[in-house]
């Protein structure tokens, strides 16, 4: 069966294989630890491919997928839920901004279950008039889940202040508007442009034989054909931010916070590696600098620093939950405070050897069953390149210290920065 | 079947489960002590709470940034948490690392520094984080359903955040330290842990951490039982477009009681994933919520627990959502399971059994629980045979027994509509 694959490359013991009659990518890691598999489908389309209008189709698909295909469905006594649950299957799916996924971590034996049903879902789906009806108030009901929460509602409106034209200015969900206009003709059009196999790249991570496994992927995937319609490119770039912008979100509760961010490079770029050290320092543990000057002064109850890594240029940001009667601007000043000290001072070798050794040992956790593996792939081909993920502790490993004070000092500036702060009502 | 390969190794004070898999290099482990949060203080768990989370604060020999230097250094996972009658840890950490790992758990354990200064820090932080927690509807739903269900003396009973902030303005760090004393001891330890272990080396370990830990003899003066309190909480808040609903009712039913594996199959059938009923009807056949489930909380081998149900609403579904639950609650209730739900679940949890083993992390879970809930080890190898065995008659007869919806007490939070 190897035949209808070609084998493309391996890396940190993970292979890569295309199918030679539609393209799809298959990334293959045997590991009988445990008798399980983890079956992950990433779809290489998120928010980012949605246009004004219909925004939040990518996660309303998502939804739809779980209603099934003429083969698997409710009213067969064989929807997806109940097929794969019924094998003990832990079954869900997400979205994020440039990609969606689907997965199975399921006893070895059931594997063939789960593929059957991806292959079948990947062209068959319902999406069903009655369907999008029922699923619209479940997904709206998630939206105002969200909406209660103002720190989600500050990062959604700080991601919005950053981004003006770009799509990333719409949260995954989309808006509530469009949301609720959403049809099936428009989630029809847009499974049609992205639910391809020359679209999604299959990572099957556990208890497998090699051989057996592509057979099964010829099997159920086999059949399907590469697209004809051709996908849109997102080719719209971000104008240059020129001066701060700042954002207040008023909402009842009884603490606020502060989220300050910065317009980082896009995903693979390798200043991100070097920015991605820096979060870790800024924001992780009790040694992290946030932590010392924040959190441990009394100024904020928690505080964390991120590097959003997106296939276009994404956010640096830090957070502050604000603590009893402490002023936003005092610890939005704490913050700039440590971010300047870092630019002017850099941080210290072993710094930047702590943060090191957690990613390194984390990688090791991660081999540690084979969801996170998988789980890691599915960011990895996100961002653009599966080898990121088994590149990453080579990548980061190359960092300097100088490297990181050079990109708080490029990226860590006025011009690309975003203040947000919610204030409690 | 993989009891055969767990040693059990008792040590002066402790027994430990260690099951050595092939992962390579990674350690996970899990533990806990009974602390019996009770006595001659105004609120025992929240002392409690307050005193493990002091733990990492610092200890006689080390302050806490060096604590936590020597942890991130080795990129190894550390955490001490409160657990009801249980004091808990949890550890993962590469194989090597396991000495240095387990003598910061022994140090802040047995020599926790105390501060005063970081005391402080720590009281206002947590007074925050429970002003925070005011204007979350979960919570505010959850604590006026654990308020209709249980006296001030029960162990499942949650302080409000108003009366906790009140009592954090006046808590003393000499309550603390006298907590300490008082309530850390070798009570019923036990440690499990899977991996690339060597379960005699781990236990010299382990033997080092807890050296000269006494039992000591207590009995609790907890209430047992929960009230059945039919009706309706309702708590407003501003701003809050979805609404957190809650539904329960105490079972007089503990992790040992012959109904309780019937009980727990019998609930999972109703909310227990995307497939059982509250989800397959009131979310996918009625659009009418994202999240619903049912499940039993609070049950513990001393203690019974109760049965809930959540579910997020909408403010345009509330009316309709809450209907629409309730009636599938009495359906499940008068009409029973079927033969067919029965024979599903029992499959799913028998896959999901496996699923939950596929990591050291995983598999030291599982063997903690087993041994908190007060089982021998070969439960662990039992229990999929045992839910095999149950019959759609005992599942129902233990529905009827247990639940009557007009029993059921109602809990709202958020914004109401008009």
């Amino acid at each position: 069966m190897l035949e209808a694959f070609s084998f493309i490359e391996t890396s940190g013991g993970i292979e890569q294989w295309v199918h030679k009659s539609n393209d799809l990518q298959v990334l293959l890691y045997p590991d009988a630890t445990a008798p399980v598999v983890t079956f992950m489908v990433t779809y290489r389309v998120g928010s980012r491919n949605e246009i004004p209008g219909n925004t939040g189709a990518t996660h309303f698909l998502e939804h739809m997928m779980f209603k099934g295909t003429e083969r698997f469905n409710k009213q067969a006594g064989t929807s997806v839920f109940n097929v794969l649950q019924r094998v003990g299957a832990m079954v869900n799916a997400t979205t994020w901004m440039d990609r969606t996924n689907y997965f199975e971590l399921l006893p070895k034996a059931h594997l063939p279950l789960a593929m059957e049903i991806e292959a079948d879902r990947m062209r068959f789906a319902r999406l069903s008039p009655e369907d999008v009806t029922s699923e619209k108030t479940v997904i709206l009901n998630e939206f105002d889940r969200g909406d209660n929460e103002p720190t989600q509602n500050l990062y959604q409106t700080v991601w919005s202040m950053a981004y003006l034209a770009h799509p990333y200015h719409h949260s995954t969900i989309g808006w509530r508007s469009d949301i609720e206009q959403t049809t099936p003709e428009k989630l029809r059009a847009f499974y049609d442009t992205f639910y391809w196999p020359d679209n999604a790249t299959l990572s099957i991570i556990g208890d497998i034989d090699r051989e057996q496994a592509l057979a099964w992927v010829h099997q159920y995937f086999g059949s399907l054909p590469k697209s004809t319609i051709p996908r849109p490119e997102v080719t719209i770039k971000e104008p240059q931010q020129r001066g701060e912008r700042r954002i207040t979100v008023r909402k009842e509760a009884e603490l606020g916070s502060v989220m300050i961010a910065f317009k980082n490079p896009e995903g693979l770029h390798t200043d991100n590696d070097a920015l991605d050290m820096l979060s870790m320092v800024l924001g992780s543990g009790k040694n992290s600098r946030l932590y010392r000057a924040l959190t441990d002064q009394g100024l904020t109850v928690a505080a964390y620093a991120a590097n959003s890594r997106h296939r276009d240029p994404g956010l640096f940001y830090l957070f502050g939950y604000q603590a009893m009667g402490v002023r936003h601007a005092k610890i939005e000043k704490a913050i700039l405070k440590v971010i300047k000290e870092v630019q002017k001072n850099g941080i210290t070798q072993e710094e930047l050897d702590r943060a090191r050794q957690k990613i390194k040992t984390s990688m090791a956790f991660d081999r540690d069953g084979s969801y996170n593996i998988a789980s890691e792939l599915n960011e990895a081909i996100a961002i653009g390149d599966w080898k990121f993920y088994t590149e990453y502790v080579t990548r980061i490993g190359a960092v300097t210290v100088a490297d990181v004070q050079r990109v708080a000092q490029t990226y860590l500036i006025e011009d690309r920065r975003t203040i947000g702060w919610h204030l409690p009502k | 079947m993989f009891v055969h390969r767990i040693k059990t190794l008792k040590t002066e004070n402790a027994t430990i489960f260690a099951l050595p898999t092939s992962v390579r290099e990674v350690v996970s482990w899990y533990g806990s002590f009974y602390s019996f949060p009770e006595g001659n203080y105004p609120d025992p768990m929240l002392l409690q709470e307050l005193m493990v989370a002091m733990l990492d604060k610092g200890t006689l020999y080390r302050d806490k940034f060096l604590i936590s230097d020597e942890l991130e250094s080795r990129g190894a996972q550390l955490q001490l948490f409160s657990d009801g009658l249980r004091i808990g840890f949890f550890g993962r950490a590469l194989k090597t690392d396991l000495p240095a790992v387990l003598g910061v758990l022994g140090e802040q354990l047995n020599a926790p520094q105390f501060d005063p200064g970081e005391f402080e820090k720590l009281r206002l932080q947590t007074i925050s984080a429970r002003q925070r927690s005011l204007s979350n509807t979960r919570y505010r739903a959850e604590l006026a359903l654990n308020h209709a269900l249980y006296p001030d003396n029960h162990p499942n009973y949650n302080t409000s955040a108003e009366q906790e902030i009140a009592l954090l303005e006046d808590m003393k760090l000499e309550q603390i330290r006298a907590y300490h004393q008082k309530h850390v001891s070798a009570n019923q330890l036990i440690i499990s842990t899977a991996g690339d272990v060597d379960p005699d080396g781990f236990a010299s370990m382990v033997d080092q951490v807890f050296l000269g830990w006494k039992v000591e003899n207590r009995t609790s003066t907890f209430a047992t039982l929960g009230n059945i309190n039919p009706g309706k909480t309702v708590t407003a808040l501003k701003d809050r477009q979805n609404l957190d609903v809650m539904m329960g009712i105490p079972i007089p039913v503990t992790t040992l009681h012959p109904d309780y594996l019937a009980l727990y199959l019998a609930t999972y059938i109703l909310g227990g994933n995307f497939s059982a009923r509250l989800m397959n009807t009131v979310r996918d056949e009625q659009g009418l919520t994202y999240g619903i489930g049912a499940s039993l909380s609070g049950v513990t081998q001393e203690y019974a627990g109760y049965f809930q149900i959540y579910v997020t609403l909408s403010q345009e579904n509330l009316g309709k959502g809450i209907t629409a639950t309730e009636e599938q609650l009495r359906k499940w209730v008068q009409e029973g399971i079927t033969e067919s739900e029965l024979a599903e679940k029992k499959t799913t949890i028998a896959g999901k059994y496996q699923v939950e083993m596929a990591t050291t992390h995983g598999l030291a879970r599982a063997m903690q629980q087993n041994a908190e809930e007060g089982y021998a080890l070969d439960m662990l190898d039992d229990y999929v045979p045992k839910i095999e065995a149950l019959t759609a008659d005992e599942v129902n007869r233990v529905i009827r027994k247990y639940i009557n919806p007009e029993d059921i007490h109602l809990s709202i939070a958020g914004t109401l509509p008009e």
